[in-house]
């Protein structure tokens, strides 16, 4: 919170069709920070910024990997290391060390995704201006660019439908 | 069947974004003097049941009403009861999303918030029920002085681990879920409540880059909480099918347990939100429609319960075995005959009431349906546990087991106990999301839509 | 956006689908399959025959009705983007008359099939008899019959009425009388949605509920003391998902010889792929919820039926169910691009379907013969002529009856599911 804002131009849209005219506009002029803030996730404004897919899928999977591995693991590892009979049952039962195994998938899963959806946030962290109206029910686009730049970018953000436009230092 | 009146029809226009922001931050303004008198009606009774829960610490398991061999009684018929309550949350949270059931935004939150407080509250029964509670730690596998692991041939260990589980991951799932809400009502908020959501919002702006993360993040749990929720319940239930206690050991018994969960639970959130929408005015979101998708949901897992239960009579008798045979056949007919009726009443045949399309959208009827239903699957699990326990394989150790006002005292206390943390939720965080009741909705455009 | 061909070039192609293809191939294998099967029950070994009948009749039969509850669960549900591939699963209905012929011809051969005519178990009483057996199992697939074939009548009714002037010659006579009380107008077509949705209702309560007393009567008691009382619905869960897997083996056919590439698109295939995965989960959870009561439970009248298949000799085809229901369409369909792309999607979808006929196989199969899995020309052939007898009655339907539903295909379209 304390970081210091770039400075930049901050606009706020009404409507999203717009926004995202302004976002590829920006784009083809070679804008590359620019930040997008919207209330709620958005198809067209993802293609119009053009991400690919969260890498956060692989931290799901190698954590449920991990996950049953560690449950086979820490229940096999357990059983023999002080082995007792109980029950009749082989010391080592794989059948109902499925069910540990398979807990510890899910739990695993799910943390590793927690951890990666924190990790990639804050690895792509964008700092610039922003509106409380941006959770409510507008689009804001925040370009952050050099003070000599300034006028282009308001022009073309004025011109593409922003319902306010102001300069953040 | 009659036609009535079609409200999606008549419903006024669809709420913009900024009304549902607004309505929604409405919900967190000053409690009604009503809210505090709830309140305070749960905390005596929570005080009741924390009495006669150290009233049972000071004097031991003795003064619970257990008699050999029914030592399975109350605290693990609730214990069963309260997390199968948690499981339709998580079947409307995740399931649903899965299944891109717009329907499900509005009433999700307060499904999810159930998830994690019925879960909440069943973990203080395995708790209570093993008496020494101050030795409840040795659950957990953990290096020790007796260089002794836990027993993993347990079912009550995969228990520990199947219910430790679910709580971490339903809670996490609930936080992921909030975190764009509260970042909205942070906006809307002063004073100490404002410093709160600045918190717990994470720093939530909405960018592209945490949208990104964050819809893939999600649908990934709600991947993962979707087989959890199947393997929870299935778990609880092989604490029973794995012995050969006559009326326990059953296949069936994983399914029909999952089922029977999901029906209790899609109960008890009718149960809550009939009065949830009318005391915060969000009948706007939460319509009659809702109710009658809920009452479909509550149709079908009826019915599954219901092919359960004629399944397990019919095994019964099919197997040949005398022991199944009189086991099944004591619960119908011997001293627990009313739990069992009960329980065949309520669950069998009450929600076939929901094949008429005016009970699955009248709510009055609905509210008192649900009602029902949360008392008959009460009444189930007693009769799988207690009344199982009760007749067993010889005739002089049967026994006969009536719960002391202890056990309905902390039976008591565990709604209050539910209902304390339900309330102090309800008033300080969204209950209906803001962020996926608008994603529903398309943003506005300037252009009308495309070709 | 707009369908790659013509609308009335699909409306055109959809009343007169080209199955010629499929009813030559289905006749061909039908009678060479059926040949065979009487020349083995004639021959010295009628047991092996009728075992292997006793298979495909549950397979086959599960196929068809399978596919038909899925597509009453679409109309329960509302589930919009399979409108425009439905009625592929909705075809295999007419399977469903060849089903109750086959249990007809079962009776001839009760004496090789059911154990326990000539060992009655005492503790099953009055239960297993022939005549009590034969006639309840007779009147559930007739029930089964009757509704699943008057929902696939009243979804395709209004299609008829709609692709009238499609077809000619006696084809335009039985549109005509189909659609002869039907006007289309929004009050006939509300009415027809209400029967519709009560019918499939009806269809998947029935099927639940009467497909479980088929899978104890025709599979549980072939093992005279083994019980399980998850076997009804874990039987019936695996006729859906077979129904899932031949819906997606005809979705791809049908997509190619209809061209529809562009009204069967990435949702349909993605939508379909994540089902079977599902179910393919939903399969192994019941096989490991009733291997573990069974397991830890220990008792010898229920673990003989288990252990006898796990380990010995028929622990291969174990071994081969298991990997090739769950393990493999597991990992093969967990991701995205596996389940878009036509080729691996078919891939997968075929080992399932492959991998659940070995499941009825070896669910029947070892109770009835201490022989070791035999997979021969026997085995083989019989299978081919039952899939005969499906794609024959299969392609009658695709020739007579509308293969794409023009009115869901637009509701699919409308928002957007393709």
């Amino acid at each position: 919170m304390n970081k210091t804002h770039p400075g930049g131009i901050l606009a706020a849209y009404q409507h999203v069709d717009a926004a995202a005219a302004a976002i590829k506009a920006l784009k083809a002029k070679g804008y590359r920070d620019v930040t997008v803030y919207t209330p709620v996730p958005n198809v067209e404004i993802a293609q119009a910024v053009g991400h690919k897919v969260s890498p956060v899928r692989l931290w799901t999977l190698l954590g449920g990997l991990l996950g049953c591995a560690s449950g086979f693991a820490l229940t096999l590892w357990m059983s023999y290391d002080w082995p007792l009979v109980v029950g009749g049952k082989p010391v080592g039962s794989v059948i109902p060390y499925v069910v540990i195994a398979f807990e510890l998938t899910i739990l695993f899963g799910a943390g590793a995704t927690i951890l990666g959806l924190l990790f990639h946030s804050w690895r792509t962290r964008q700092a610039g201006a922003y509106d409380g109206r941006f959770t409510d029910d507008q689009i804001g686009i925040f370009v952050a660019c050099p003070v000599e730049r300034r006028p282009a970018v308001e022009e073309l953000l004025r011109h593409s439908g922003a319902v306010e436009v102001r300069v953040e230092t | 069947m009659a036609t009535i009146a079609e409200p999606q029809r008549t419903a006024p226009q669809q709420p913009t974004y900024h009304e549902i922001t607004r309505d929604v931050v409405a919900t967190l303004g000053r409690p009604s003097r009503t809210y505090f008198v709830l309140l305070a009606v749960v905390l005596v009774v929570l005080a009741l049941g924390a009495f006669a829960l150290l009233w049972q610490i000071r004097w031991g398991l003795g003064v619970a009403g257990y008699t050999p061999p029914v030592l399975w009684g109350v605290y693990i018929t609730t214990f069963v009861f309260w997390v199968g309550i948690a499981h339709s949350g998580t079947l409307i949270s995740a399931i649903l999303y899965l299944f891109r059931s717009a329907w499900r935004t509005s009433v999700y939150r307060t499904a999810e918030v159930m998830t994690v407080f019925a879960v909440l509250t069943a973990g203080l029964f395995p708790l209570i029920h093993v008496g020494r509670i101050w030795y409840a730690y040795w659950l957990f596998p953990y290096p020790n002085q007796r260089q002794l692991w836990v027993n993993f041939k347990s079912p009550l260990l995969w228990d520990v681990f199947a219910v430790s589980t679910y709580l971490t991951v339903s809670t996490l799932f609930l936080i992921v879920g909030l975190v764009p809400d509260v970042a909205a009502v942070r906006e809307k908020a002063t004073g100490w409540r404002r410093k709160l959501y600045e918190v717990t919002s994470l720093g939530w702006r909405g960018t592209d880059q945490q949208w990104r993360h964050y819809i893939r993040a999600y649908l990934y749990l709600a991947a993962l909480a979707t087989p959890l929720v199947l393997s929870v319940h299935s778990v609880v239930s092989w604490d029973f099918a794995m012995s050969i206690v006559p009326g326990w050991h059953a296949t069936i018994f994983a399914p029909y347990f999952v089922a029977g969960a999901i029906y209790s639970g899609v109960a008890m959130v009718v149960t809550l939100l009939v009065p949830l929408r009318k005391v915060f005015k969000v009948e706007r979101y939460i319509t009659v429609d809702h109710f009658e998708n809920l009452s479909k949901l509550l149709l079908l897992t009826g019915l599954i319960v219901g092919y359960a239960y004629a399944v397990e009579y019919f095994i019964a008798w099919y197997s040949g075995n005398p022991f199944e045979q009189a086991s099944f056949y004591n619960r119908a007919f011997g001293e627990y005959w009313w739990a069992t009726w009960t329980m065949i009443i309520c669950n069998g045949f009450l929600p076939l009431l929901l094949f008429f399309r005016k009970v699955r959208r009248s709510i009055p009827a609905l509210f008192v349906l649900s009602l029902f239903v949360n008392l008959g699957m009460w009444f189930e699990r007693f009769v799988i546990i207690v009344v199982s326990l009760s007749f067993e394989y010889e005739p002089y150790a049967m026994g006969h087991y009536t719960p002391t006002w202890v056990e309905w005292s902390i039976l008591a206390g565990s709604f209050a106990w539910f209902f304390l943390w339900f309330l102090l939720f309800a008033k300080n965080f969204p209950m209906v999301s803001i962020t996926e009741v608008k994603e529903i909705i398309p943003m506005p455009r300037k252009a009308r839509p495309g070709t | 956006m707009s369908l790659g061909i013509p609308n009335d070039e699909l409306l055109r192609r959809s009343a007169n689908a080209p199955a010629r293809g499929m009813l030559l191939l289905g006749a061909l294998l039908a009678v060479l399959g059926l040949g065979l099967f009487v020349a083995l029950v004639t021959g010295d070994d009628p047991g092996r025959a009728w075992r292997l009948f006793h298979v495909n009749f549950l397979f086959f039969t599960g196929i068809a009705l399978g596919a038909t509850v899925f597509a009453a669960t679409q109309k329960i549900t509302k589930g919009v983007w399979s409108g425009p591939i439905i009625r592929f699963a909705e075809a295999s209905v007419a399977f469903l008359p060849v089903a109750v012929v086959c249990f007809l011809v079962l009776f001839l051969g009760r004496e090789e099939v059911f154990p326990w005519i000539e060992h009655p178990t005492p503790a099953r009483g009055q239960w297993l008899t022939v005549s009590w057996v034969f006639w309840r199992d007779l009147v559930a697939l007739l029930a089964l019959l009757v509704v699943a074939v008057a929902f696939v009548y009243t979804d395709v009714k209004p299609d008829v009425a709609e692709l009238r002037g499609q077809v000619t010659g006696w084809k335009r006579i039985l549109y005509d009388r189909i659609a002869a009380g039907y006007s289309g107008m929004p009050a006939d077509q509300e009415k027809l949605e209400r029967r519709l949705s009560r019918l499939a209702v009806a269809l998947c309560v029935m099927y639940a509920w009467l497909f479980s007393l088929i899978a104890f009567d025709l599979v549980m008691s072939l093992a005279p003391y083994w019980i399980s009382n998850l076997f009804g619905a874990f039987f019936f869960m695996g006729a859906v998902l077979t129904g899932l897997t031949m819906l997606g083996l005809m979705m791809v056919y049908w997509r190619r010889r209809l061209g529809m590439r562009d009204v069967i698109g990435r949702q349909q295939f993605h939508d379909l792929g994540k089902l079977i995965f599902g179910f393919s989960v939903f399969w192994a959870y019941l096989v490991f919820s009733q291997l573990l009561v069974i397991w830890y439970g220990n008792l010898r009248e229920e673990t003989s039926f288990v252990f006898y298949r796990l380990w010995g000799d028929w622990q291969p085809i174990s071994i081969m169910v298991g990997l090739m229901v769950f393990l493999i369409p597991f990992w093969g369909l967990i991701w995205v691009k596996s389940k878009v792309t036509a080729f691996t999607f078919t891939l997968f979808v075929l080992i399932s379907l492959l991998g659940v006929w070995l499941e009825r196989y070896l669910l029947v199969q070892p109770s009835l013969t201490e022989h070791a899995p035999q997979i021969g020309l026997p085995e083989i052939g019989i299978s081919l002529g039952f899939l005969g007898l499906f794609l024959l009655a299969y392609g009658l339907f695709a020739r007579t009856f509308p293969m794409v539903s023009p009115r869901l295909t637009a509701q699919a379209e409308a928002t957007g599911h393709h």
